[in-house]
């Protein structure tokens, strides 16, 4: 086998070039495949990391008055959706901003979310010190409870992953806020492609912000997203029929703030929240253009391995004539292919590793805390440089851009 | 290497090769009645085209006749599958070619070793018959060279050790000067002689009078038939 191995090395090096070209072509067709699943499987098939059960959550969408959808409800609406529905296991809600951290001479920018009192419970996240919110602190009530949670890439940053942390207040937006608890790396918050690192109670935001208290107010204040979680046992359309229900209901109730909006369900892969409602079509076309790629480089490959079997006719045939059976022969193919194959996987890697951070290029917003390294075929996921702190440029909302369904 | 003692190793009893191309019949070889014992040296003749090729491949057991039956060692050799073939070509056939046909990419010591992997050969007991074979031709000193570091002589002599280095029953030859000078042509000559001397059974195909008369017996083939045996003897050498 060793000797096999040995000449199989040996037989590739005599041909370099065709070596280099078939080694070359294939990790590009590996490489780019690689990134583009890598993508999708980070925005796509898992947009949400770090929750429970991902596939049971799904964003819940208001439309305007024209029908147009639009992602964002009140309070008050969130709260109906909550308590009124019976498909879904629970609904939260949640908004996100940018925050000055510390002292004013030295406040620092943080992107955080304001998030309803079942936040963490909803998503299935624990944390990994401290708790999350309890009961209590789940109620309307402003300012009431100055509590919030850290990012674990904040807790590393800032404290040095000092576990001592927790009850220790920290300077948000002129506000001392307790630290409660840590939640888990890969949880990086609600929207896919950004990456948070402070979670306060929605109940905060109104104190930190100076805003005024828009728990009851249920027109004007229409800056919140909800997600939900299907109830077990439930699908989609179900659940969709009965928020639809729902949505024609308030209508019917509230006239002025309500008439002519709509709700829904979208699983979260085709939810208006996040970059996939940026690149989620694009990935697809990507998808389909890579596997377009392979089958073509394949085909390649196969034509190069064949004129390199043709011109080694005469090798086979004396290997045949001094006893060697066809299977060994064949065998011997084989094992150069699959050293082929390998040192092209190898480099197709090594590639998909360096090519799967690209996908910030497709993204515009660079203000934005982007989180787009979604890792070697999408297993891991870290902050992307877009996630480094930015605290010299003013805070900047971010509207998605919206995908018709 | 056997000894000459008289047993029949080859036989081929009317034995025909038909190539059809195209609806075209060519035949090949036509009632070939021949048979080898061990120790002798065979010198199979005649004009291009007349067969001996084909008879050599047959011998070798890389084609099948069409017709008759080739019985080699006792064994027949009809109803052998592919591997079958394949092993008794590897323990018991050696090849020698006209055009050498050393891998290129494989040393001269790795190209002797070649067949003996094949075989399953422990790699201690591969090394010395792959020493012993080339001290035996004189190229020991070229185990690390590249065949295309050697001269025409010095492939076919590597050649020759490849094929002694199993010890087979039969060495086949098929024209092992052909691509070689007068001068290079008589020291394999010399080497096939002296490995017939120390019991080796030899068929060696050639179209040259002069190395046929260096074999013991001389087979005459024209359009595919055995038109004459001839027994060498110092006198017709």
């Amino acid at each position: 086998m060793f000797s096999e191995l040995k000449y199989a090395v040996r037989s590739l090096a005599k041909t370099p070039w065709l070596t280099a070209v078939v080694i070359i072509t294939l990790a590009v067709g590996i490489g780019a495949n690689t990134t583009v699943f890598s993508w999708v499987r980070g925005v796509l098939l898992n947009p949400l990391h770090g929750v429970a059960d991902g596939q049971r959550l799904v964003s819940l969408e208001q439309s305007s008055p024209g029908g147009i959808p639009n992602n964002n409800s009140s309070y008050p609406d969130f709260r109906d959706f909550r308590d009124s529905s019976h498909s879904l296991a629970g609904v939260l809600a949640y908004q996100f901003a940018a925050l000055s951290l510390g002292e004013e001479s030295q406040a620092e920018r943080v992107w955080g979310q304001f998030v309803s009192g079942n936040f963490f419970d909803v998503l299935g996240v624990r944390p990994v010190a401290g708790r999350f919110f309890q009961a209590d602190e789940q109620q309307e009530a402003p300012g009431k409870y100055p509590v919030a949670v850290i990012s674990v890439r904040f807790w590393r940053r800032h404290f040095h992953s000092d576990p001592q942390i927790i009850g220790k207040t920290i300077r948000v937006n002129r506000q001392q806020l307790t630290v409660i608890g840590v939640a888990p790396t890969e949880f990086l918050g609600t929207v896919t492609g950004l990456s948070f690192d402070l979670w306060v109670p929605l109940a905060m935001d109104p104190f930190l912000n100076e805003a005024p208290d828009w728990f009851e107010n249920r027109g004007d204040r229409r800056g919140l997203r909800l997600l939900a979680r299907l109830r077990p046992g439930v699908s989609l359309p179900e659940a969709r029929t009965e928020i639809r229900t729902i949505a024609r209901r308030l209508a019917q109730s509230y006239p002025r703030t309500n008439e002519g909006i709509g709700a829904t369900l979208a699983p979260m892969d085709q939810s208006s929240q996040g970059i996939q409602s940026l690149i989620g079509r694009m990935l697809e076309t990507l998808l389909g253009a890579g596997a377009i790629l392979l089958l073509i480089v394949c085909a390649n490959v196969a034509n190069l391995m064949l004129v390199r079997a043709t011109t080694r006719q005469k090798e086979f045939s004396i290997r045949l004539a001094l006893g060697a059976t066809r299977r060994r022969v064949i065998g011997q193919l084989l094992l150069e292919s699959l050293l082929l194959a390998g040192l092209s996987g190898l480099a197709g890697v090594l590639l998909a590793r360096q090519m799967t951070s690209w996908l910030r290029f497709f993204i515009p917003a660079e203000h934005l805390p982007l989180a787009l390294d979604f890792g070697f075929g999408g297993f891991a996921i870290r902050p992307g440089p877009g996630a480094a702190d930015d605290s010299q440029r003013p805070p900047q909302r971010f509207e998605w851009a919206r995908r018709d369904r | 290497m056997n000894r000459a003692n008289n047993s029949t190793l080859i036989k081929l009893e009317n034995v025909s090769k038909v190539f059809v191309t195209d609806e075209i019949e060519t035949h090949a070889l036509s009632g070939v009645q021949l048979e080898i014992r061990t120790g002798e040296y065979v010198s199979i003749a005649g004009p291009s085209g007349c067969g001996k090729s084909t008879l050599l491949s047959i011998i070798g057991l890389l084609d099948t006749p069409s017709e008759g039956t080739y019985v080699l060692n006792d064994r027949p050799a009809q109803g052998l599958t592919a591997a079958e073939r394949a092993r008794v070509r590897n323990r018991q056939i050696g090849f020698i070619f006209q055009s050498f046909n050393l891998i290129g990419d494989l040393t001269v010591y790795e190209n002797v070793e070649l067949p003996l992997t094949y075989r399953g050969m422990p790699a201690a007991e591969r090394k010395g018959r792959v020493t012993q074979a080339l001290e035996r031709v004189g190229m020991a000193h070229r185990a690390k060279h590249l065949p295309s570091q050697l001269s025409g002589g010095q492939q076919q002599r590597v050649a020759v050790a490849r094929a002694l280095g199993g010890s087979p029953a039969v060495l086949l030859a098929d024209e092992p000067t052909g691509n070689l000078d007068s001068h290079n042509g008589e020291a394999v000559m010399n080497l096939l002689s002296e490995l017939h001397r120390g019991g080796a059974t030899i068929v060696m195909v050639t179209h040259d009078s002069r190395f046929s008369r260096q074999a013991t017996r001389t087979v005459h083939l024209f359009d595919g038939r055995v038109i004459d045996e001839q027994v060498e003897t110092d006198q017709t050498r």
